[in-house]
């Protein structure tokens, strides 16, 4: 190793000053920069700072971007969030260590040029299952693209990654939108907008491209719209790169060569790509026409993702053009804050970080504290493995955000908010803080005085629960305390402080706009409005989804989503993450609204709805979920800290084959004690999927502690058998990273029951379905 | 004024005090871990959880906010299973043993682990102190005890046990004058048969302050150890110098006089009488005589007059001492690398030597003890209410915990399998202003107290110790010493 350039954590704490609340942003820097934090540069942050160097150690540790060791040059993130989990997550990340090489308890390949890290959730749940490296996004992998994936990135490494920007060109044109959110550019738009700029460049076609916001189909991703002036636009989806310029000259003029600027970089979004192109949805088909898409619009409204996919999200004019900021305006102007939290109450707006409290009286409480400051924080650090709403918001309507929380800092008589953005979503801490400079450039926050800054996360579920979130803000570790005092009363600093989730502060301006009585229309009488979901999994159609209150989880994945892909069996959806439960098939008509889903066992949370199907191990999903809720634990609680590991080694037994009688019984009582004995809410709602799984997938634990796996999920529990349809084509063992399989051309394969790990890597490149499981 | 209810109870409460401030005050008993009065709370253990009436819910009393109107529960058996999980929760992964397995072995219960830590520092003058005041005969028991405590040592898993015996040997022979008992009670008891027993249950009541009187047929005292071991296991003059410490402590000694015979049995069973004589079967069952069927190895023997004494002693209602306490973590088997983390600062080195020992031979034995009893064994919160609550060591451990022993902090060592993470320590260190520098680390189970950095004085090395619930900090053997 050479010498770590210590020089830095000096620059650091000139730049971001060397308070304790500065704690957070100095380690990122380090961070970032040298892609660990060294005990060197520890040492000088200590000594700058005057915390001591244990208790740096301590806050670091606490948070899951920060590493202690050195790394490879360049770092692998294997996304083993609830989506990309049930679609394989786990062979791909051992994929990923076989052919890199990299030995057992180690992360980091010999010539020390990748390292390999399971983190949970990208936010790319629709690209399940995503990998990262470095800031290129690989998309819907599998085992045996692995080496692919990895040729691509060394490429891409080597070669020049140019970045652009489409200018406009001149007079009335047409355009073709592109959306350019995390997961469209995953998905391909990064390479379509390369294409896009060839045909246009190529034919000539006059038209100016605009990136716009999420168009919400995500699962369908790269989608192109292309907008004739003065007619209706048409969406393309899986384009193939080489008809593009014929769909283009079909609806656009061409006009000899445009004009088209290529300038610096203001964006990093085209770095990232897709690895796998999907097939092609409906080629050729305008979209709009099809069953499919007024399916998956159909019981949507939408209220938080109003005019999505029309504009550039940091287009400040288009979102005033489209009614954003009036109102803002009629706050500042007409309305005083008591009329304003009047509005909120007769919206019924409840609180979309999960539990649903009522926002008016949460904005009423902030408002009568004593003293003259408050805060505002705006709960972006969205947790739960799976979910991707509070993303998509930040990225595509960064203004709504803004000013929902604008007008949320009025009522309460803030003048101070922050946006606290989860560590992994670059783009959005990118987005807001650039639409917050934009917005300060016209004036639009400096008349009032509010001051909105944006707060990075590092990493930990837990501070998603509002007291930690603030001990995090204070450069503390993420710990939750005991509410009473809640942090409406004592909050950041001790100051009164309003925490809402995104959604909730985006919602707040359509409410003002349209009316609280509008919004309370919409959705059932005790949950008004509409909520975003993620819609992920085994599932036809992903991506951001929003319909009122009151619809079925069954509307939801049979018409929105499309039902269950490839023929198989709707077996539960999973609602509200790792605090949530499972829904049974059985159950799928239960309403969507906060008291009918406390009702069976589940929570509304934030808003992941992961759709599982017959393959799915009802058990395994249980363990996947404990062992997250294990390893995010902040570690305070008896109960949480060694109540979940007790729970996640009985489960581990089950699925290991070494469950005994009485385990079942024993798992319950622990789930109980845990949800009883917690003191934050992490803790209480960890036991969660274990019990609804437990009570609704009785059978399928009891065949596991007969040592069965019904679903064929858990590899001790199962063996993988070549029948005769093989083809002798030797892609298994090809494949195969425990050379289980002898290379026999044209002639049956046999799996070596000794070596075999039972990965499935065989099962899954087999081209003739001749692995089964046993 | 603002109240709340415990158990039905209205308490009056003050304005932001916690449940646990108001319960006390009103006289209501919660039972506390991780809570040290007057120190800040870290709400962490949930030992002292109250039910919230009518709600499945738990509050730590001594974290959370008295609110007026509040309906608690504390004295219910829904409430008291709670904090008996909550212990048991903290038990599952408690890496540590009450009271080691050397101890629990001699069935005379010296206190090895303190004899070695004496021997350690060579600090023999304590060292002989200790075996004269707990073993009676202890030169005797150098030479031939049948050393069970170094069949369970743990060092033995890994090379040798440690030669404890020889070491107890060394320590017997030093020269600590023999001196009569203090006499503290008016009764004097007679005690019949001289040997191994009968010796142990005399020395054990003088040494509690009773008068005692030694009958024996036999013309010599202890004449059946001189006939049962040969001069050259336990050479004669040492087992006279030993008996007469015995009677140095003033014991009255008639020989000669076979009871029953010569002397009735009502002559001497005033108030009581311990019979430590054979498989005699003249002995009239009345309650004042007090029957040791002493059999076995000598140790056992001895063991059994002491508990004979015990068993007077209590019987006359004269035992003010507390009483052991019930509850006993037991550490698992520890494999090799966890061995070589338990001896982490011991002598490294096998044994070679064999009785007599040389001071410096005696000193690198004793050297190799690991350690295994607790330091705070007789004051530590969990194992007071473990024994309370009645909890147990019921679920089965993480195959990934691992014993471990943290020497990076100054002064003293760091047994992360103990700690309850309660961050006293932690606090008590940063109030001290003195770069001890230690923090909680981690997270989920994998949470532990860490320093990287350590400085610190003596002073706050000790106050850390001390304020340790569990004994997961303590004194490095050579800050003994100090």
């Amino acid at each position: 190793m050479s010498a770590v350039d210590i020089s830095l954590v000096d620059r650091a704490v000139s730049l971001h000053g060397a308070g304790r609340a500065q704690l957070l942003p100095l380690l990122l820097t380090i961070q970032r920069h040298l892609h660990y934090l060294p005990p060197a540069a520890l040492d000088r942050l200590s000594r700058l700072t005057g915390i001591g160097e244990a208790e740096i150690r301590g806050v670091a540790s606490f948070y899951a971007i920060f590493r202690f060791e050195p790394m490879g040059k360049h770092l692998i993130k294997v996304c083993d969030g609830t989506a990309c989990h049930v679609k394989g997550s786990i062979p791909v990340y051992d994929a990923i260590r076989h052919h890199l090489g990299i030995a057992a308890g180690a992360d980091t390949d010999e010539s020390g040029r990748f390292t390999v890290q399971k983190v949970f959730c990208l936010g790319c749940c629709t690209l399940a299952p995503a990998v990262q490296i470095d800031d290129l996004t690989y998309g819907h992998l599998a085992p045996d693209t692995i080496g692919g994936m990895i040729d691509d990135f060394n490429q891409q490494a080597k070669g020049h990654r140019g970045s652009w920007e489409l200018a406009e060109a001149r007079g009335n044109l047409g355009e073709v939108r592109i959306c350019m959110d995390s997961c469209c550019i995953a998905r391909g738009c990064g390479k379509s907008l390369q294409s896009l700029e060839k045909a246009i460049t190529d034919n000539g076609i006059l038209a100016r491209v605009r990136r716009v916001s999420c168009v919400v189909m995500c699962e369908r991703a790269p989608m192109l719209e292309v907008a004739p002036a003065g007619s209706a636009p048409v969406r393309y989806s899986g384009l193939p790169d080489e008809d593009i310029g014929r769909v283009l000259r079909q609806h656009l003029p061409t006009a000899g060569l445009l004009h088209r600027l290529r300038n610096g970089v203001t964006d990093a979004l085209d770095t990232l790509l897709s690895w796998e192109e999907r097939e092609p949805v409906e080629r050729y088909a305008s979209p709009d026409e099809a069953p499919g898409v007024a399916a998956f619009f159909g019981p949507q409204v939408h209220v938080a993702t109003e005019h999505f996919g029309a504009s550039d999200p940091l287009d400040l004019a288009a979102y005033r053009g489209a009614g954003g900021f009036l109102a803002l305006e009629r706050c500042r102007g007409e309305l005083t804050p008591e009329a304003i939290i009047e509005e909120i109450r007769a919206s019924g707006l409840r609180g979309r970080g999960g539990a649903g409290f009522a926002t008016a009286r949460k904005w009423e409480m902030v408002r009568s504290q004593p003293g003259g400051l408050r805060y505002v924080v705006c709960n972006g650090d969205e947790g739960d493995p799976g979910a991707f709403m509070d993303r998509m918001l930040m990225e595509s309507f960064p203004y709504r955000v803004i000013e929902g929380m604008a007008i949320a800092a009025r009522a309460v008589g803030a003048n101070e908010a922050f946006v606290y953005v989860r560590a992994e979503y670059p783009f959005a801490v990118e987005r807001m803080r650039e639409a917050i400079r934009r917005c300060e450039q016209v004036g639009l926050l400096g008349g009032e005085g509010l001051k909105l800054r944006v707060f990075e996360g590092a990493g930990a579920f837990v501070c998603g629960e509002e007291t930690a979130l603030i001990a995090s803000m204070e450069g503390r570790r993420g710990i939750p305390t005991l509410r009473p005092p809640y942090p409406a009363e004592a909050g950041l600093h001790e100051i009164p402080t309003l925490i809402s989730n995104v959604e909730t502060f985006v919602m707040v301006p359509w409410i003002l706009r349209e009316g609280g009585a509008a919004f309370a229309r919409l959705g059932t009488p005790q949950s008004t409005g509409t909520k975003v979901f993620a819609l992920a999994g085994k599932v036809a159609r992903g991506g951001l989804i929003e319909v009122p209150m009151g619809v079925t989880i069954r509307q939801i994945v049979e018409e929105i989503g499309g039902g269950v892909p490839n023929g198989k069996r709707l077996k539960a959806v999973l609602i509200g993450g790792p605090s949530g439960g499972c829904v049974p098939a059985s159950m799928a008509d239960a309403t969507i609204d906060y008291e009918s889903l406390t009702g069976i066992g589940a929570i509304m949370g934030s808003g992941g709805l992961v759709v599982l199907d017959e393959d799915d191990c009802m058990v395994s999903i249980a363990r996947y979920f404990l062992d997250f809720c294990q390893q995010e634990s902040c570690g305070k609680c008896t109960f949480c800290r060694v109540g979940t590991a007790r729970m996640l080694d009985i489960l581990d037994g089950l699925c290991q084959g070494r469950g005994e009688p009485g385990d079942l019984e024993l798992l319950e009582e622990m789930a109980a004690d845990v949800s009883a004995g917690s003191l934050c809410g992490l803790g209480r709602t960890a036991p969660n999927p274990v019990t609804t799984a437990l009570r609704h997938f009785r059978a399928e634990y009891d065949a596991h502690l007969q040592g069965h796996c019904p679903a064929g999920v858990c590899r001790s529990l199962i063996s993988l058998h070549i029948n005769d349809r093989c083809i002798g084509c030797t892609l298994c063992a090809q494949h195969c990273p425990d050379n289980a399989i002898a290379m026999t051309p044209y002639q049956l394969h046999r799996i070596d029951q000794e070596a075999c790990t039972r990965c499935g890597i065989c099962r899954q490149v087999c081209p003739e379905d001749a692995v089964e499981v046993h | 004024m603002a109240n709340l209810t415990i158990d039905g109870r209205p308490i009056e409460i003050a304005a932001g005090e916690t449940i646990l401030s108001a319960a006390s005050r009103a006289g209501i008993s919660i039972p506390t871990l991780c809570w040290i009065d007057g120190c800040a709370a870290s709400g962490s253990c949930m030992v002292c959880a109250v039910k919230v009436a009518g709600a499945p819910r738990y509050l730590p009393a001594c974290t959370a906010r008295a609110e007026s109107g509040m309906a608690l529960e504390s004295d219910t058996d829904e409430v008291a299973a709670m904090r008996r999980k909550a212990l048991e929760y903290l038990l599952g992964d408690h890496l540590g043993e009450c009271v080691a397995m050397c101890r629990r072995a001699c069935p005379a219960g010296l206190d090895i682990p303190l004899l070695m830590s004496h021997g350690a520092a060579r600090r023999w003058d304590e060292a002989a102190a200790l075996v004269r005041a707990q073993l009676p005969l202890a030169g005797v028991l150098g030479r031939v005890c049948h050393a069970p405590c170094e069949k369970v040592c743990r060092r033995g898993a890994l090379d040798d046990p440690v030669a404890i015996r020889s070491i107890e040997h060394f320590a017997a022979e030093r020269d600590v004058a023999a001196s009569p008992s203090e006499r503290r009670f008016d009764e004097t008891i007679a005690v019949v048969g001289s040997g191994a027993a009968g010796l142990a249950a005399a020395w054990r009541l003088l040494q509690l302050g009773y008068g005692c009187i030694l009958y024996d047929a036999a013309e010599a005292l202890g004449e059946s150890l001189r006939v049962q071991y040969g001069e050259a296991e336990l050479p004669h003059a040492i087992l006279a110098a030993e008996l007469a410490r015995v009677v140095a402590m003033g014991l009255e000694v008639r020989l000669g006089v076979a009871v029953g015979h010569d002397l009735s049995w009502q002559e001497i069973t005033q108030p009581m009488t311990i019979v430590a004589d054979g498989d005699r079967d003249d002995i009239p069952e009345v309650e004042s005589i007090v029957r040791v069927r002493a059999a076995g190895k000598l140790v056992q023997q001895v063991a059994a007059g002491l508990d004979a004494a015990m068993i007077v002693h209590r019987s006359l209602a004269h035992d003010q001492s507390a009483h052991d306490v019930a509850f006993r973590s037991m550490l698992r088997r520890l494999d090799d690398g966890e061995m070589l983390e338990f001896i982490k600062g011991c002598n490294p080195a096998s044994t070679s030597v064999e009785a007599p020992l040389s001071a410096s031979q005696a000193c690198a034995e004793a050297s190799r003890c690991g350690q295994c009893d607790c330091t705070v064994a007789a004051s530590c919160q969990l194992r007071v209410l473990s024994a309370r609550y009645e909890a147990r060591q019921r679920h089965p451990r993480s195959s990934d915990a691992r014993y471990e022993r943290r020497t990076t902090l100054p002064h003293m060592y760091f047994l992360p399998g103990k700690c309850i993470l309660c961050g006293q320590c932690v606090r008590v260190a940063q109030e001290a202003g003195e770069p001890l520098d230690l923090g909680i680390q981690g997270r989920g189970m994998r949470t532990t107290v860490g320093g990287s950095n350590a400085r610190a004085s003596l002073a706050t090395a000790l106050a850390c110790i001390a304020i340790c619930p569990t004994g997961a900090l303590t004194m490095r053997p050579e800050t003994n010493g100090d």
